[in-house]
């Protein structure tokens, strides 16, 4: 009978009680160790069982991998998270990320949330088997709705064409999507935060053509410049000062019964009458 | 004076206000959508100077009369105050007072007058002379803060020079204290004590917003569009720029010394006032820019055209009203007058106001309660936080008896 090395821990695969040549694999279903030698004979002539007694697992020879952490443990975790968050990959829905990441695909921050959170509780179910059954009857459901899964004869199911209107998951699993996320057209840069730059009495576009008494002190001077000194600014500045508040007729705003046919603030704010603030 | 005539174009019959209120509705809705609405007009009513700083010129008269009132009647009990300690060691009663004869507002307004001519004085003086932005500020600093109190109370002699040391701070010009005090022969504690008191007359708004600074914008506004002008039809080059030039700088004459002189800040915008300054110079050039103005804005503007013509005209008319005392004798004698009856009923209690604003900074530091009440209000004080917290650990370590 053939005797297999098998080390079920790996905290005990040093190299005292084995040799240092010897290379393990693990297999990716069962999370069994064994040498490469043995997957060697074992698998190299097709689909097996696991030779760990005990486990019937049939397996074939690419399900053994090389151990890519010291725990086996953490591996499998790391294999059923890829397994679950590439199910509920939201760029197969057809989905793009947004500037903010995949956020942006969502009506709210909540349901995004709620997405994570799912996603978070389906690997803990997987990792921890708790609830097993129900999770992955979730997961297929998720692909074939979407048409992202294999079926049992492993044909790859056909992607339903979206129809206009459609809901993203067709499966009502992932809740609060958009059907795809639309960038706005980037804007330009401004420091008003949308307040109009236009002013309405003068043109502050022409402020070139502008002349003022400082003219030949300050026009063009480069050293000015240097310090940031804008001419531009400075005109725009004059300009907005000598007609800000041309409108205003304060007698008639601030008094008590303001004629409605002028303008007038939106909320005109009393000063209120004190005697002494002392 | 204009303190003595309150307008009342506005004013309606008071049986009618509810009709007129319905009509305003009516009107309201119709015209809200048309009116102009400039964003530069906007900017001009987020700023201090019109949200605290610009009245009709009846809430104007109505504030002088109101702090009169309240100051003359402060002096009268502070003078009573003072008879009763002489007289008899007793504190107040409160029942008699004394005849003083106080100001009128319009005896109150000449010499807050006075004190805004003194500060123009104070630009020949000081060296290095100070911009005249810096000099209309603190002119404005004192005109008001005699908004809201009175000569009676405190001296413009005592407010003037610290308000024009918190212009040139507030206009970045800086003095050096020493230097600046050693200039206008004051000590340093009569510039710093009123500092705090100016600033809660002006309720920390130190903004002032200039019609001189205007004008600047506003005489290249006229230079650019000065061959749409219909003043200037067939006129040399060289000839209109000499006569822009000119106007832009009497003009600005006007702004920082006549209008200053005036309530034109509390009743007009700067944009009203440089407009105003220009037309009272050279009427002809004033009226073609703002027949120009209008054309080219158009209907935007249209509803507030002859509006906009009439306050200019009423503010150029405010600067001219005033006519500097030194031409005018009487005017002088009236002052010599004031200034006699204003020793007499000024307020005995603030008279020195180095004294009073250390008075009031101990106040503050100390408070005014003797030390057994403040140890009442400490123990008090102590007790009632003991009953929110509930002792929670226990008593004082020093009420606990050991075994």
């Amino acid at each position: 009978m053939t005797t297999y090395i098998v080390q079920m821990d790996a905290s005990k695969a040093t190299a005292a009680d084995t040799s240092p040549n010897l290379r393990f694999k693990v297999s990716s279903r069962c999370y069994h160790r064994i040498c490469e030698g043995c997957v060697d004979r074992k698998f190299s002539a097709g689909k097996a069982q696991c030779p760990v007694s005990g486990c019937d697992k049939m397996l074939w020879k690419r399900d053994w991998k090389i151990q890519t952490f010291e725990d086996i443990q953490v591996v499998r975790e790391v294999d059923l998270r890829k397994r679950v968050f590439g199910t509920l990959d939201l760029s197969k829905l057809g989905l793009e990320e947004g500037p903010n990441g995949w956020e942006d695909c969502f009506e709210d921050l909540r349901s995004y949330n709620d997405y994570l959170e799912m996603r978070e509780e389906f690997a803990m179910n997987l990792i921890y088997s708790t609830d097993l059954p129900a999770t992955n009857k979730k997961l297929r459901e998720f692909q074939s709705a979407n048409g992202l899964g294999k079926e049992e004869d492993g044909k790859t199911q056909t992607k339903p064409a979206p129809k206009p209107g459609d809901y993203a998951d067709r499966s009502g699993l992932i809740k609060g999507l958009r059907r795809k996320f639309v960038p706005r057209p980037a804007t330009p840069y401004n420091a008003f935060t949308g307040v109009a730059k236009d002013r309405g009495y003068y043109n502050a576009a022409d402020a070139d053509r502008y002349e003022t008494a400082h003219d030949h002190k300050h026009r063009h001077y480069e050293l000015h410049d240097i310090g940031g000194y804008s001419w531009a600014a400075y005109i725009d500045e004059s300009l907005l000062r000598a007609f800000s508040g041309l409108g205003v007729f304060i007698g008639n705003e601030k008094s008590d019964r303001p004629d409605m046919a002028m303008p007038l603030a939106t909320s005109a704010p009393q000063a209120k009458a004190v005697d002494d603030v002392f | 004076m204009l303190a003595e005539k309150p307008t009342s174009t506005l004013r309606r019959p008071q049986q009618f206000s509810l009709l007129i209120l319905g009509v305003h509705f009516l009107f309201a809705w119709s015209t809200v959508f048309t009116q102009s609405k400039m964003i530069e007009d906007d900017g001009y009513r987020a700023s201090s100077q019109y949200r605290l700083w610009s009245f009709t010129e009846e809430q104007l008269h109505d504030q002088r009369t109101e702090t009169n009132r309240i100051a003359s009647e402060k002096v009268r009990r502070a003078f009573n105050r003072a008879q009763l300690v002489a007289s008899n060691g007793i504190g107040e009663d409160g029942t008699s007072h004394p005849d003083i004869n106080t100001l009128t507002v319009d005896e109150e307004q000449r010499i807050v007058q006075w004190g805004c001519e003194k500060i123009l004085e104070m630009k020949t003086i000081l060296e290095p002379s100070p911009p005249s932005q810096v000099i209309a500020t603190a002119i404005q600093y004192l005109r008001r803060f005699y908004l809201y109190n009175s000569p009676m109370t405190y001296h413009p002699k005592s407010i003037m020079v610290s308000a024009l040391w918190m212009a040139t701070k507030a206009d970045h010009f800086f003095y050096k204290l020493d230097k600046y005090c050693h200039q206008l022969g004051v000590t340093e504690d009569d510039v710093k004590a009123p500092e705090f008191l100016i600033m809660q007359a002006l309720r920390f708004t130190l903004e002032v917003r200039h019609p001189t600074r205007s004008l600047e914008g506003g005489i290249a506004e006229i230079r650019l569009h000065s061959s749409n002008l219909k003043c200037f039809k067939d006129v040399a080059t060289s000839q209109v720029r000499r006569r822009i030039d000119t106007a832009g700088d009497k003009a600005r004459r006007l702004l920082v010394a006549d209008t200053q002189m005036t309530d034109a800040y509390f009743l007009y915008t700067p944009a009203q006032m440089w407009l105003a300054a220009v037309l009272t110079v050279d009427e002809q050039l004033a009226i073609s820019y703002i027949e120009y103005l209008f054309d080219r804005l158009g209907t935007a503007v249209a509803p507030i055209k002859q509006k906009l013509r009439d306050t200019i005209i009423e503010c150029a008319e405010l600067t001219k009203s005033y006519t500097s005392p030194d031409n005018d004798k009487a005017t002088k004698a009236e002052l010599g007058r004031i200034g006699k009856k204003l020793r007499k009923c000024q307020d005995p209690e603030k008279l020195d106001i180095v004294e009073v604003a250390r008075a009031k900074a101990a106040e503050k530091r100390e408070g005014t309660d003797s030390d057994a009440e403040k140890a009442n209000k400490k123990r008090k004080l102590e007790r009632e936080r003991l009953e929110k917290d509930g002792e929670v650990f226990g008593p004082d370590l020093k009420n606990v008896k050991s075994g």
